[in-house]
């Protein structure tokens, strides 16, 4: 019991539990249209392509690698789905916004791993271009998606429940299993760690941070196409500022910004702590400029504890070690 | 006498040379290890055991020469390649991840896995197990963060990873440099295992007393060159440390000082959490005071609280203090600058007139600099980095001297700087205390710590265990004390 207890406690997941439990429980309490399954519902919808670029931003974050440009792809990968939609068929949509997905996550990592330049810039500089092909493409305006399995997958429902959440949770499983259980996995975590010690240690690690750009890459396409497919139209602005959440959410949740140390489930929390504080916030009638600023202050509370936990002066980790019954020498 | 060797070396460096910008690190490097054999390789800081190393694991290409393993000749491109000749290295380098487990760390790179894909994670925390065991970290969990474990387990750590992956050859860089006794003596019997196992073991080490122990041959090498290869058994201590050094100890270190002035430099029981407990100690002028530690003692980092870098309590200080960090390129060097740049960079306000800013006069305190402390090449516009390390930490100490510092605060002060440089900071530091000054260095070099001081104070787990002074100061006593 103390055993599970001290476990429990250990995990990088109390802070953001908290977080989410207590915010459903004050807002349930406070605001009185906020436990509505309807209302509910609709926290899960809006979490659902946040979500899935999430899972890929954690993956990306694991391998060390850092990308700023998936809500400039997001928006691109839906226009250019919706333009080839409208022009062939609604499934070549999907194939050649995908396509373009990844083409923007190899480029985004050849640029950074090949010829090194600083993955902030590299990245933030593609959002911009990207946003710009977002406009190009779509000629300004928004592009109808009216039939096809976007429209399907974006509006259809299971009771209250969108279909967009059961590919958000898909998403998820597959992640974190990539990330917990393969050796691809654990490899991208010891890249992210260390890059110099994994290479020593034998590790290939151009490829394994390729990986990273990708699967951030195709996790922003497949949210771009969520995203489409709940408006029923592709519109370039779309997804836009979406990276500042979503990063938000996956520190919150306990990734490290350095690499090495990332969770998927903590960054599925993370995304549904920030909706429901919001949704909360906005049936409160709190204007909602104060979300900025929550999520601003946030930021900086999320990564100073990932700071704390990998020194092992996490509060919680010398709660732990008492629980435990014994002083660990942890500095 | 050497053996007569009739079967082809196990691996053997052969005429190998490597140059980097403005040193020779490697001079015609003739090597090898016998299958079954601990061979030790000494030398100063800067001798080019590191170097010799990297050639051996593939990280760096020798500029003329080549690398045989059993007779083959092999062309390494990277050290995947040394990896798959059975070369193992254990560095002082950190090459552990310190966000992943104790056994993600040891099968880094070969994890246990089942269909090819998937993490078999009973198998690898089973197969870490027995590795820890081997190496005496029984009591440590398999899924325990790397990161939160003590120097010393880490250590054992990367050596359980080098031994689990079927070496041919091991290379430990200075293995027992953290470790204690019990440690030390653990790792010792698991070398012996090794070797009659017949493993080849390329051990690196500043320790001159503990190869009896455990070498077969030791070679010396001296500013990348090989001085000597012997068997153990047939050298003596004062035999090898002037191969070494290319000369005697006598004259590697200016003579002691006799007359000391007031005190420039003091500790009242000085605590900083984390790095010292109850420090007291005094620096007169005239004088220079070593503090003594093995990595982790907390010694490295004091001169940067004399300084007031880390802030403490009960330190005084009467002078101008100058301080020379122990890692030159991150805390030191300005690399992308020249070196009249580094030079005069504390002193920068002084070069004016009026308050215009005079380049003549910055020119001309940096050739008066260069000129006094001999740095090479002596270009006040050459780049910093194209300098050797020797040269490149005379001018971190010279930017004090311009500045006018009289107490200098040193920290691993010759860390990377060849034999004929680290002679000539040593008379500088020793001329400096002739015309007043006082020196405080701390360092983990021994025979530096026992050549140079006045005064040593040893530390141990962030306290003082020792003081010795004058000719009390002997490498067997400071080692006695560092690792009690």
């Amino acid at each position: 019991m103390r055993h599970r207890l001290a476990g429990a406690l250990a995990s990088s997941l109390v802070y953001i539990s908290v977080a989410l439990l207590v915010s459903l429980v004050i807002f349930t309490v406070v605001v009185p249209r906020f436990g509505t399954t309807r209302n509910l519902a609709g926290i899960g919808a809006a979490s659902a392509s946040l979500g899935v670029m999430a899972v890929g931003a954690t993956l990306a974050l694991g391998a060390g690698a850092i990308d700023f440009s998936i809500a400039g792809n997001a928006a691109m990968t839906g226009s250019i789905a919706a333009v080839v939609a409208a022009n062939t068929s609604p499934e070549m949509g999907i194939i050649v916004g995908l396509l373009a997905a990844v083409i923007v996550g190899l480029v985004n990592a050849t640029v950074t791993i090949r010829f090194r330049v600083n993955a902030f810039i590299a990245t933030l500089a593609m959002a911009g271009s990207l946003r710009g092909i977002s406009f190009v493409v779509s000629n300004s305006v928004g592009v109808f998606v009216d039939s096809g399995p976007l429209v399907t997958i974006g509006q259809g429902k299971v009771g209250d429940i969108p279909y967009s959440v059961f590919f958000f949770v898909v998403t998820a499983v597959l992640g974190g299993w990539i990330l917990r259980s393969t050796t691809l996995g654990r490899s991208m975590l010891a890249v992210g760690g260390d890059s110099a010690a994994a290479r020593i240690a034998g590790i290939r690690t151009q490829p394994v941070q390729y990986i990273g750009y990708i699967a951030s890459a195709l996790a922003a396409g497949m949210a771009g196409l969520l995203l489409a497919g709940r408006a029923g139209v592709a519109v370039p602005q779309a997804a836009s500022g979406t990276e500042l959440l979503v990063f938000s959410a996956v520190l919150l949740g306990g990734t490290s910004l350095n690499g090495g140390r990332a969770t998927v489930l903590g960054s599925v929390l993370g995304i549904l702590f920030l909706n429901t504080l919001y949704t909360g916030l906005v049936l409160a009638k709190v204007s909602p400029y104060w979300q900025t600023i929550i999520q601003g202050a946030l930021l900086i509370v999320a990564v100073r504890l990932v700071q704390l936990r990998s020194e092992g002066r996490d509060p919680l980790q010398r709660l732990e070690a008492i629980v435990r019954g014994r002083m660990t020498d942890v500095r | 006498m050497i053996p007569v060797v009739t079967s082809p070396s196990l691996v053997s460096a052969v005429g190998v040379t490597k140059d980097f910008p403005g040193v020779r690190a490697l001079d015609n490097v003739s090597f090898s290890v016998e299958i079954g054999e601990v061979h030790a390789l000494l030398g100063e800081n800067g001798a080019g055991k590191s170097t010799l190393t990297k050639v051996l694991a593939g990280d760096y290409p020798p500029d003329a020469g080549w690398v045989e393993v059993l007779g083959q000749r092999i062309r390494f491109s990277s050290p995947h390649d040394a990896r798959r000749a059975g070369i193992r290295l254990v560095t002082q380098e950190r090459s552990l991840v310190p966000s992943l487990s104790a056994a993600e760390n040891v099968f880094m790179g070969v994890l246990p896995s089942r269909a090819g894909a998937l993490l078999d994670r009973r198998e690898l925390n089973r197969r870490t197990r027995a590795e820890l065991d081997r190496v005496g970290l029984e009591h440590v969990d398999p899924g325990k963060e790397v990161g939160l474990l003590r120097p010393a387990e880490q250590q054992l750590v990367e050596i359980a990873r080098a031994l689990s992956r079927e070496g041919r050859v091991l290379i430990l860089d200075e293995p027992t440099a953290a470790l204690s006794t019990q440690e030390t003596a653990r790792l010792f019997d698991v070398v012996r295992a090794l070797r009659s196992s017949g493993v080849g073991i390329l051990y690196i080490s500043h320790r001159i007393g503990e190869l009896r122990d455990i070498a077969d041959r030791v070679t010396v090498l001296r500013d990348g060159r090989v001085a000597s290869t012997h068997l153990v058994t047939e050298t003596t201590r004062e035999g090898l440390v002037r191969e070494m050094i290319g000369r005697d100890l006598k004259e590697m270190y200016p003579r002691r000082r006799t007359s000391f002035g007031e005190p420039a430099l003091v500790f009242d029981h000085t605590t900083v959490p984390g790095i010292c407990e109850d420090i007291s100690l005094t620096v007169r002028r005239g004088e220079i005071v070593a503090v003594f530690g093995l990595v982790g003692s907390g010694a490295t980092e004091l001169p940067y609280v004399a300084a007031g870098d880390r802030p403490g309590n009960g330190v005084f200080l009467s002078g101008s203090a100058g301080l020379v960090p122990a890692d030159r390129h991150a805390e030191a060097i300005f690399p992308a600058s020249t070196l009249r740049r580094n030079l005069t960079a504390p002193s920068i306000g002084r070069y004016q007139r009026l308050g215009i800013y005079r380049r003549r006069a910055e020119q001309a305190a940096a050739e008066r600099q260069i000129e006094s402390l001999r740095i090479r090449p002596p270009a006040t516009e050459a780049l910093i980095s194209s300098l050797s390390g020797g040269n490149q930490q005379k001018v971190v100490v010279g930017r004090w001297l311009e500045r006018g510092a009289d107490v200098l605060m040193l920290s691993e002060p010759t860390r990377g700087v060849d034999v004929g440089a680290r002679a000539e900071i040593y008379a500088i530091l020793a001329s400096r205390c002739d015309a007043g000054a006082a020196v405080f260095i701390a360092s983990s070099d021994i025979d530096e710590v026992a050549g140079l001081a006045d005064q040593v104070v040893v530390m141990a787990k962030g306290r003082i265990v020792e003081r010795l002074a004058g000719s009390a100061i002997t490498t067997e006593r400071l080692l006695e004390a560092a690792t009690r």
